[in-house]
Order: structure tokens, then C-alpha cells, then sequence
């Protein structure tokens, strides 16, 4: 409608500026026609003027003429006529000179042409009245009348040229005249034919324009005709749409809600509902943040500053869901300005699952955080692919002597001697670690304070799934003390072997020693007792009872002696003699010896129970000694008791199996417990139970030898047991363990019959 | 013949006493260390001239010898074709088990630990004596080109 009018109007006053500049130029042309046909006009008149003058100009020359000749004829006839012609054509003369004047009164050249002819004039007709005078006297004055008329011919001829100039002036005057006339007329003609032309002219593009404008008027309207149309279908497309994407809305799971800028909800999706439990009804028209109890991340303020700063906002916010569960979701607000004032949509990703999943994990990884940090006797710590440290533990910052803020973001060849930097040992770690997976070394590394530690260092690469590298883990242990342990070991085991071999040197001379000793000790007493006996035997006759005596204790000194030595040597023997292992059956070893004693003193009787099947492991020939010597001194101590026994068997002590030599004879006192074992200690006297002291010292050698220990118990008269353990045989603790002593105990007689 | 090679003369005294007590009357040579013991064995030296094959029918060889040790003298007499097939007595102090082991090693005939009790030392030489002079076959002498 507007536009319409607007356009109708338009055209009004086209049509109006059209009928107005037509008539306008139709004005101007008229004018100008006007003028040009004036113009025409005045130069036809100015013509006809000009041939006015050119007549009268004729016409006066003329009656000068006329007039000039009267003159002289009535000089020459008579007077009387003659002179009222010349009278007559003067005044015509007189006449058109006037006419002339006046006529060209606008004229100044002609003007002063006329003065000069007057003047001529004058002198004429005061020569013209002399000759009147003369005429009286009549023929006697002829001569001064001929040079009269002389003079009047000859100012009539000035007068005449005078006026042929004049005439001369006024045709081209007329010329030009009628030539202005002319062009006047060419002019006018021009005007008229233009003025037509522009008229039509005008007129034509009044219509043209006009048509024109009606035309477009009708595009105009066509245009708007559409435009209405398409839109209305835009309309319709846009209201289809904006349901469609409603619909949407509802299908997506995030809460999707429209509220004011003050909170007020003004939409909510179905995620929204299922997402919180509210329904569209109940939070329409609440305060978003009152209704969700939403906790925010930041100050309200903040929040709001940054949304209406950058028209978003994005963010973690905790709500509670209409059944009081928490629910912590990722917002984002968009304000969107509408026609009815901003608003804020916002959108809410629930990831209360996620985040708790998220915590879970962390409170793990922060677990095995403390974890790793809280090892004090590890440094534990993570390098970048480069070889920086990016985390640092207590057991590092320990090890190294460094704050984890001192090391972090620093590469970690500053735990290196200069010598391995030098020589590119840092990063050749970590190539081979990254190449094989792992590295480990050990060697100095330098603490904070410049100090050394001999370390332990397992470089170890990180990968993520696709194999990238990530960084290391370094895992590096102070062995400084064990370095210190070994390092003292080590001098310890030199010093051993330094040791063993002076032992071994020891050893070889106290070998020969011994064998000194068994050799050359031995030979003096032979000769002692030989030749002691030599005395007794051929000298008795010269020796009294005394003589003899103190013969036979030379003898028997000499021998004890020898014995003494003896026994020195096989104690001597068991200590060093190398020893052989093998399975041996100490029952049947008992069984021997106990033979063996028997067979030396068949008229004693004694009770021998040997337990069978007693199997160790250790050396034959030693533990035989180890049998010999004790069933030997059970033997010997039994040798005064009426009704002797002796049991060689084992029993258990809790794991350990202990062998036993028991016996019911002379027994010890407990207090000299300690002394049994030591070389040449006795506790009996040689009187009552020869011996040198040396046999339980050899004994007790071998037994720890053999890794086992022996002791002792016993009372006075009632007999002494030795008791022994031997590392055990494993392949035969189970039959050991199934003999059962009192089941297997054989009683080994050796009476008098035997 | 009995060869004795013995350097300690109250030995020697005691090794003839026995012999003696027990009736043994073969010629009893003794020679104080090895080297004179071969110098007689194979009748040089000192023994120039004697007739090698009238060889004692018992060495009695003490161990601990001068100049040239009894198991080295062994291992001569062994060597030696002559001597050979000679029984040799190792007559000695030492109850060094690497003694006994040499001393068989090098193909003594017996061994036998001189007590210090005279008459068990006594006891001893007697039964060599009663083995080794009467008992046991002697071995044929070698014969010489």
C-alpha cells in the first residue's frame, strides 16, 4: 500500500514536471519566436526607411539639378519665368533636404554630410541672388555674370557629390540592412522550426518517461506479488522447521533449556527432564539455579561477565536432580538476542557417570601417586622423551639430595660424573632403554651436593598403545652400602685368601712338622724304652728292685709319650686332611668298632645296642674315628662296671636328628661339662682310666667339621652320654625318620663265649 | 743277607738286638743312607767290587734318610734291573697315610711302623724275620749277560 502510493505520487508528479517543462519550453520558444519575427520586421522596416532616404536623396538631387538649370536659363532668356522656376525647385530641394536631414537625424555621418551641403547651399544662393541683380542691368554685365554662374555650377556639383556620398552610404546601408533582414528572417524561420521540434521533443519524452514509469509500476508490482509469495513459503518451511528442530530438542539426551537473562526457564527439553526429573510444566517459569541448587565453578558474577562479554560461556556445574541426586554436567550458555530482549540458551552434557568414573580412577592414580612418592629407599621418577625429570619422589629427592622444585623441568644427566657426560653416557641410556625397552647399569652417580653414591638404575621406556614414546620411568637405587659391603667382602675375601695362604704355608710346615714330630720325636723314645729294656734284660743281675723300677717307669713314660704323639698327630690329621662325602651307614660303622673293642678285650662283658640303618652323609674314615673314640671311651669307662651297656642310636629334637652314644659307666661331673672336649683335658686320672685327653678334641673337630655340634651329659657312676648331630642326608631323612628305635634297638652280645 | 739301611744308630743297635733275641743269624749289612745302600745294591762306589749278585733276601728301609730319602732309594731299587724283584720292608716312624700310599706306590712289599715299645718292636722284626727269611720265597736272581 505504501509503496503504491508512494509510487502513484511519483508518477503524479512526473506527469506534473512533464506538462510544466512543456510548457515552459513552449514559453521560451514562443518568446524567442516573438523576437526573431520583430527582429525580421524591424530590419524590413529599417529597409524601407533606408530606401525612404534613398528616394528623398535621389529626389534632392534632382531639384538641384532641376533648379541649377532654371537658374541658368533664366539668365539666358528671360527673366520673369525663369526665375519663378528657380524658385519652385529650390523649395523641393529645400524640401527633400529636410526630409533627409530628419530621416537621418540617427545617422551622425549623414548628419554632418547635410551641414556640409547646407553650408554649400548657402553660398549658392547668395551667388544665385547676385545674379538676380544682375539680370537688372541686364546684358553690360555678362562677363561678371558667366563667372557667377561658374561658381554656381561648380557648388552644385559639391552639392551633388556631397549628396551622391550620402546616396552612396545609404545603399549599403540599405545592403546591410536587408541583409540583417534576411538573417532575421533565416533566424525567425530557424526559431520557429526548433521551437516545434523542442516542443514535440518534450512532449515525446513527457510520454516516454511516463509509459515508462507506468511500466515499471506494473513490474513493480508483479515483483512484490512474488515476493509476498515466496514469502509465505519461507514462512511455512521456517514454521515446519523450527517444529522439526523442537522436535529434535526433545530427542536429544543433554538438558536443552532457554531461560532470561534473570534465569527465568522459558523452555525445557525432554532431556532436561529426564536428566533432572523435572517436566516441562514444573520448570517452566523457575529460577534455573534455584530450581537445579547449581553449583558453580566460579563466582555468578564472573560467569556472567564472560557470557555477556563473549556471548558464551562454557563450564562444569554440579545440580541436584529432583530426587536429590548430584548430578555434575558440562554446560555451555549462548545468549541469543531475539526481537522480546537476550536470552540464554544452555545446554547440559550429563557426566556425573564419567566424572565419577574419572575420581575413581584418580583417587587411584592418586594412590599410586603417594605410593611411589612415599618410597623412601627407591628414587622414582619420570623423564620426558628428551631426558627431562618431570615427577621426583621421596626416595629420590633422598637418594639425590634435590627438592622435587629444584630438578623438575632439568635433564638428568646432572646425576652423572663430568667423566660420563663426556663420554655420552646419558643419552646412550636412554637410547638403549628406548630400543630395548629397558636399560639397566650401575655405577657413580653424583648427588646434589656433588657427592658420589654407587647407584643401581633401571631406565625403563613408556609407551602409549600406538607405541609412541612418552617419556622413561627411572628407578634408581643408593647401593652405596652394599658397594661399601662388597667393597669391605671383598677385602675381607682377599685378606682370607692372603690369610689361607699363609694358613696353607702354616699348614705345609706344620705338616712336615707333624711328620718331624711322628719321625724324629718317636726314634728318641724308642731308644728309651729299648734300651731300658736292654737294662732289664741283660743288666737285672746288677739292678736292685728300685733300679729296676725306675727302668720299667722309663719304659712306660716313653711309651706314653709315644702314644701322645700319636694321638697329636691324628688330631693334627683330622683338622687338615681333606674331606670326602659319601654316604655311610654309621650302624654298621658302630657294629665294626664295636667288634673291633670287643676283639681287643674278648673277657669283658658288655651290652652294645646299635640302632641299624643309621645313614649320613660325611666322611668314612673320620666319623669311624668319631665312633672309635667314643664307643672307645664308653668302653674304657664301663670298664669298671659290673653290668656295662652301650647304645649307639638317634633321636629327634624337634627338626634336627641327634645321635647318641650312651653308656652306664663312670660318668662326669656337669661342671667340668665344658672341658671334655678341650685337648689334653681329663677328667679321670690316668691311673684309673689311661688316656691322653686328646680323643674327644679330635672328636669334636671332626663333628664340627661335618657342620654339626657335639655335647655332653652325664653324672658321677652313672654313666655319660654323647650326643651329636650331623648335617642331615635329605634322600635319607625319611628313612631315618621311619626306623623307630625302640623297635629296631638290637642288642649286640659279645659274652664270653664269643 | 739282610740289607738294613738306617742312619740312626740307636735304631740299627735295637733292629740287631732284635734280630738277635730271636735267633735270626743271617748276615745283617747296614747301610747309612741311601745312597750307600744302592752304592752296595748294585756294588759300586764304596762297594767296588762285590759281587752284585749276592743280594739280601729283606731290605729293611727307614723312610727319613741323608742325602738320598728311602723312597727315593725304593724307586732306584725298582728302576733297577738287578734289584727289582728285591723284597723291600719300609721299616719307619710315620703313619703319614701319603707315606704309605708312595711307599706301595713304588712297589714296597710291606710296611711296617716301628713301635716305641721295645718289645712290640721286638715282636715286629721277629715275624719280618720269620716271613721274609723262611716263609716267603725269594725271587730268582736276574739273569745276567
Amino acid at each position: 500500500m505504501g509503496p503504491e502510493s508512494g509510487f502513484k505520487s511519483r508518477l503524479g508528479r512526473k506527469i506534473t514536471a512533464t506538462a510544466l517543462i512543456t510548457v515552459a519550453v513552449l514559453v521560451v520558444i514562443s518568446v524567442w519566436e516573438y523576437r526573431s519575427v520583430r527582429s525580421l520586421l524591424n530590419a524590413t522596416s529599417w529597409v524601407d526607411h533606408t530606401d525612404v532616404v534613398i528616394s528623398t536623396i535621389n529626389s534632392a538631387r534632382s531639384n538641384l539639378h532641376i533648379a541649377s538649370t532654371a537658374v541658368q536659363s533664366a539668365m539666358l532668356n528671360g527673366r520673369e519665368t525663369a526665375a519663378s522656376g528657380v524658385r519652385d525647385s529650390s523649395a523641393d530641394f529645400d524640401r527633400d533636404l529636410r526630409a533627409v536631414r530628419s530621416l537621418t537625424a540617427d545617422n551622425p555621418g549623414q548628419q554632418i554630410r547635410i551641414a556640409e551641403i547646407d553650408s554649400l547651399l548657402q553660398e549658392q544662393r547668395s551667388i544665385e541672388r547676385d545674379l538676380a541683380s544682375l539680370e537688372h542691368s541686364s546684358v553690360m554685365v555678362s562677363g561678371r555674370m558667366a563667372a557667377k554662374l561658374n561658381a554656381q555650377e561648380k557648388l552644385e556639383g559639391q552639392i551633388d557629390a556631397s549628396l551622391s556620398t550620402m546616396l552612396h552610404d545609404e545603399v549599403i546601408l540599405r545592403h546591410q540592412r536587408t541583409e540583417d533582414g534576411r538573417r532575421a528572417e533565416n533566424r525567425t524561420m530557424a526559431a520557429i522550426a526548433l521551437g516545434s521540434l523542442l516542443a514535440s521533443a518534450v512532449l515525446i519524452g513527457g510520454v516516454v518517461i511516463i509509459r515508462g514509469d507506468l511500466r515499471a509500476r506494473q513490474l513493480a508490482e508483479a515483483e512484490v506479488l512474488r515476493a509476498n509469495q515466496e514469502l509465505e513459503n519461507r514462512v511455512t518451511e521456517r514454521t515446519r522447521e523450527l517444529a522439526y528442530q523442537a522436535e529434535l530438542l526433545d530427542v536429544a539426551h543433554d538438558a536443552i533449556l532457554v531461560r532470561a537473562l534473570d534465569g527465568t526457564i522459558q523452555f525445557w527439553n525432554k532431556g532436561a527432564e529426564s536428566i533432572y526429573g523435572f517436566s516441562r510444566e514444573e520448570a517452566h517459569g523457575k529460577i534455573t539455579h534455584v530450581q537445579l541448587q547449581t553449583q558453580f565453578p566460579l563466582p555468578i558474577d564472573q560467569i556472567n561477565e564472560v557470557l555477556v562479554r563473549t556471548g558464551t560461556w562454557e563450564g562444569e556445574l554440579s545440580h541436584v536432580r529432583k530426587d536429590g541426586s548430584p548430578a555434575v554436567v558440562a554446560s555451555r550458555w549462548v545468549i541469543q538476542q531475539t526481537p522480546e530482549g537476550p536470552r540464554v540458551l544452555e545446554i547440559n552434557t550429563d557426566i556425573t557417570a564419567s566424572k565419577q568414573a574419572q575420581r575413581k580412577s584418580q583417587r587411584v592414580e592418586e594412590r599410586f601417586r603417594l605410593l611411589v612418592e612415599g618410597v623412601r629407599d627407591y628414587g622414582i621418577f619420570l623423564l620426558d622423551p628428551t631426558g627431562h625429570v618431570t615427577t621426583w619422589n621421596e626416595g629420590a629427592q633422598r637418594i639425590k639430595g634435590y627438592l622435587a622444585h629444584e630438578i623438575i623441568g632439568r635433564h638428568f644427566s646432572i646425576f652423572y660424573p663430568q667423566s660420563d657426560i663426556a663420554s655420552g653416557k646419558p643419552s646412550y641410556e636412554l637410547k638403549e632403554a628406548a630400543a630395548e625397552g629397558r636399560f639397566e647399569d650401575e655405577g657413580w652417580r653424583l648427588r646434589k651436593d656433588g657427592s658420589r653414591f654407587w647407584a643401581n638404575v633401571i631406565i625403563t621406556a613408556l609407551r602409549d598403545p600406538q607405541g609412541n614414546l612418552l617419556g622413561f620411568s627411572k628407578i634408581t637405587r643408593d647401593l652405596s652400602e652394599r658397594k661399601l659391603a662388597e667393597d669391605r667382602i671383598s677385602a675381607l675375601n682377599a685378606e682370607i685368601l692372603e690369610r689361607n695362604e699363609n694358613l696353607m704355608a702354616v699348614n705345609k710346615e706344620l705338616e712336615s712338622f707333624s711328620y718331624s714330630v711322628s719321625h724324629d720325636l718317636r726314634a728318641p723314645l724308642r731308644s728309651i724304652h729299648g734300651f731300658s729294656s736292654a737294662l732289664l734284660e741283660d743288666y737285672s743281675d746288677q739292678l736292685d728292685a728300685s733300679g729296676k723300677s725306675y727302668l720299667q717307669r722309663i719304659s712306660t713314660a716313653a711309651t706314653r709319650m709315644g702314644q701322645l704323639i700319636d694321638n697329636m698327630i691324628q688330631l693334627a690329621r683330622t683338622a687338615r686332611i681333606e674331606m670326602s662325602r659319601e654316604n655311610v651307614n654309621l650302624s654298621s660303622l658302630a657294629t665294626e668298632v664295636a667288634n673291633q673293642l670287643q676283639g681287643v678285650d674278648p673277657r669283658r662283658k658288655v651290652q652294645f645296642r646299635i640302632q641299624p640303618d643309621l645313614h649320613v652323609e660325611g666322611d668314612r674314615t673320620l666319623l669311624r674315628s668319631v665312633l672309635e673314640n667314643l664307643l672307645g671311651n664308653a668302653w674304657k669307662f664301663t670298664s669298671k662296671t659290673a653290668d656295662a651297656s652301650i647304645e649307639f642310636g638317634s633321636s629327634k629334637r624337634g627338626d634336627d636328628l641327634v645321635y647318641f652314644v650312651h653308656d652306664n659307666g663312670a660318668g662326669f661331673d656337669m661342671r667340668y661339662a665344658d672341658k671334655l672336649f678341650g685337648v689334653f683335658q681329663r677328667l679321670h686320672s690316668e691311673k684309673d682310666y689311661s688316656g691322653t685327653g686328646v680323643g674327644l678334641a679330635t672328636v669334636q673337630r671332626i663333628i664340627q667339621r661335618h657342620g654339626g655340634k657335639i655335647w655332653a651329659e652325664g653324672r658321677p657312676g652313672e654313666g655319660a652320654s654323647f650326643f651329636f648331630e650331623l648335617t642331615p642326608v635329605k634322600s635319607d631323612v625319611t628313612a631315618m625318620e621311619r626306623t623307630v628305635m625302640a623297635e629296631n634297638v638290637i642288642a649286640v652280645h659279645k659274652g664270653d663265649g664269643a | 743277607m739282610i740289607l738294613l739301611v738306617e742312619d740312626n744308630e740307636d735304631d740299627e743297635l735295637l733292629t740287631l738286638r732284635a734280630l738277635a733275641r730271636h735267633n735270626i743269624k743271617n748276615q745283617v749289612v747296614v747301610t747309612r743312607d741311601g745312597a750307600e745302600a744302592m752304592d752296595f745294591l748294585l756294588a759300586q762306589g764304596h762297594y767296588n767290587g762285590r759281587d752284585p749278585s749276592d743280594v739280601p733276601a729283606m731290605i729293611l728301609l727307614d723312610l727319613k734318610l741323608p742325602k738320598m730319602g728311602g723312597l727315593e732309594v725304593l724307586r732306584a731299587i725298582r728302576k733297577n734291573e738287578l734289584t727289582q724283584l728285591l723284597p723291600v720292608v719300609v721299616l719307619t716312624s710315620s703313619l703319614e697315610e701319603q707315606d704309605l700310599i708312595r711307599s706301595y706306590g713304588l712297589g714296597a712289599n710291606s710296611y711296617v711302623r716301628k713301635p716305641v715299645d721295645f718289645h712290640q718292636f721286638s715282636e715286629a722284626v721277629r715275624q719280618l724275620g720269620l716271613y721274609w727269611l723262611i716263609l716267603n720265597q725269594k725271587p730268582p736272581l736276574p739273569k745276567r749277560a
